[in-house]
């Protein structure tokens, strides 16, 4: 009799295995993407939400996880800092991808705007308290805005994620849809998120 | 089988438990201690052949951060004025939360940095992989930094060819949004392809299978040589530093 397999041995095996470093890869490689067409989006979450959905949450999380853990190790500490956000990313959009989300544009587009809630719930906490509110990133004067209108330090970070994440999450759930509609049938029928397209 | 010393590298743990230690220190202890150990720390950065490494990485990503965070949180704290410089008036209590959060930052990025730069990423995989850390997670590690770089060209070859096609990056926001499926559909679709295939040899070599006679017989490419006094050290400062923190929480 076939040994039953647990959800993370259903997700990650010899076939997810090459298929979640891709994702990783794919994540950090987006940085570049993004720089050579001129988009003021992150759009750093693809590779994560490509693979929940084709994969599965758990795959999902791992993408993300090891996408942050690489640019931490070889490019700048702070993103090691902002893996729990990951797991949140990959995780929902695992749990959407299974109820349908990715079938059709209007119902990606939606869920990528509570996904970019979610993050920067997530990612409020950890902004304000390990880095003072600042991150470096193009959005940081919207943290002094918020903080010159009389905000908290979590409420400005949270504000300042709740103004730019739900954009760029909404655009990269919007790419992936598209991207996956791109993609041929034959391909995408030997992954195990094939139901989710 | 005997191994060749040219195979045998040596690891000393005492290296990350220190970084984890101090790691510990940068949440839990008091912002006194912190300082103290801030200061070992600088000293011995000072001394360490390594040190223009840790500086180019302190410089280009730590003390923007904090120099920004001193002017955001010293302006728009609320509290008592300190001093002014010119139309600015910094705030006591803000100045004080951007001084910790400069401490924690500093300590964690020197000890990170430090460790990181003494240790090679293959050593730390073999050391995992001897300690009964899953094969999986040590492969996709190795995986997606290698994928990095196949990534990057392919990605610039792309871009290449598709601007020869008349991409244009300065049309309007929406139009260079769209310029990105061209880029990303043949990079995903050449990859996620050759993920697959690389799935299928994995699974010929029996690679997840825990009970699989194959993957118990698998000899690393290095050995690891650990040092017991680097361990017994590194962990009895671990367990010091909790016992600090520790202290500190239930006083």
């Amino acid at each position: 009799m076939a040994e039953k397999l647990s959800w993370f041995d259903r997700e990650v095996n010899a076939t997810t295995i090459p298929l979640i470093a891709f994702g990783a890869a794919l994540n950090i490689v987006m940085g570049q993407a993004v720089q050579m067409i001129k988009l003021p989006l992150y759009l750093d979450s693809i590779g994560t939400i490509l693979i929940a959905c084709l994969v599965g949450p758990v795959a999902g999380m791992l993408t993300g996880a090891f996408a942050n853990l690489t640019l931490g190790f070889f490019f700048n500490y702070a993103f090691i800092f902002f893996i729990p956000v990951t797991l949140v990313i990959g995780a929902f959009s695992g749990f959407v991808a299974r109820l349908g989300a990715f079938k059709r544009w209007y119902t990606a587009l939606p869920c990528g705007i509570v996904q970019g809630i979610l993050g920067a719930v997530a990612s409020a906490p950890i902004a304000a308290f390990m880095f003072g509110g600042v991150t470096m990133g193009g959005t940081d004067f919207l943290v002094l805005y918020f903080r010159a209108i009389g905000k908290s330090i979590i409420q400005s970070a949270f504000l300042q994620g709740i103004a730019a994440d739900p954009v760029d999450k909404a655009a990269s759930y919007l790419i992936v849809y598209f991207l996956l509609t791109r993609i041929p049938r034959t391909i995408l029928l030997r992954l195990p998120g094939y139901g989710n397209v | 089988m005997a191994t060749s010393d040219a195979f045998i590298t040596k690891y000393n743990p005492l290296h990350h438990y220190v970084a984890l230690s101090i790691v510990f220190a940068a949440f839990a202890f008091k912002l006194e201690w912190q300082l103290a150990i801030l200061v070992i720390l600088l000293a011995a950065t000072v001394i360490s052949p390594r040190r223009k490494l840790i500086y180019r990485g302190f410089l280009k990503f730590v003390l923007p951060l904090i120099i920004i965070g001193f002017f955001i949180n010293g302006l728009f704290f609320a509290g008592n004025t300190v001093f002014t410089l010119g139309l600015l008036k910094f705030k006591g209590a803000g100045l004080l939360f951007a001084s910790r959060v400069a401490v924690r930052l500093v300590l964690i990025v020197i000890s990170i940095s430090d460790y990181f730069s003494k240790v090679k990423s293959e050593t730390v995989s073999e050391y995992l992989a001897a300690r009964g850390a899953d094969r999986r997670f040590i492969y996709i590690f190795l995986l997606s930094v290698a994928m990095v770089h196949l990534l990057r060209d392919k990605l610039q070859k792309i871009y290449v060819a598709q601007s020869a096609r008349g991409l244009d990056t300065t049309r309007n926001f929406v139009t260079r949004a769209r310029y990105l499926l061209p880029l990303l559909v043949p990079l995903s679709y050449s990859y996620i392809a050759e993920s697959l295939d690389r799935g299928i040899a994995l699974r010929a070599a029996n690679f997840a299978d825990k009970n699989s006679r194959r993957t118990k017989s698998v000899t690393p490419l290095l050995k690891v040589s650990i040092s017991k006094t680097g361990l017994i050290l590194g962990r009895t400062i671990l367990i010091a530093a909790i016992a600090i923190g520790a202290s500190r929480l239930f006083s």
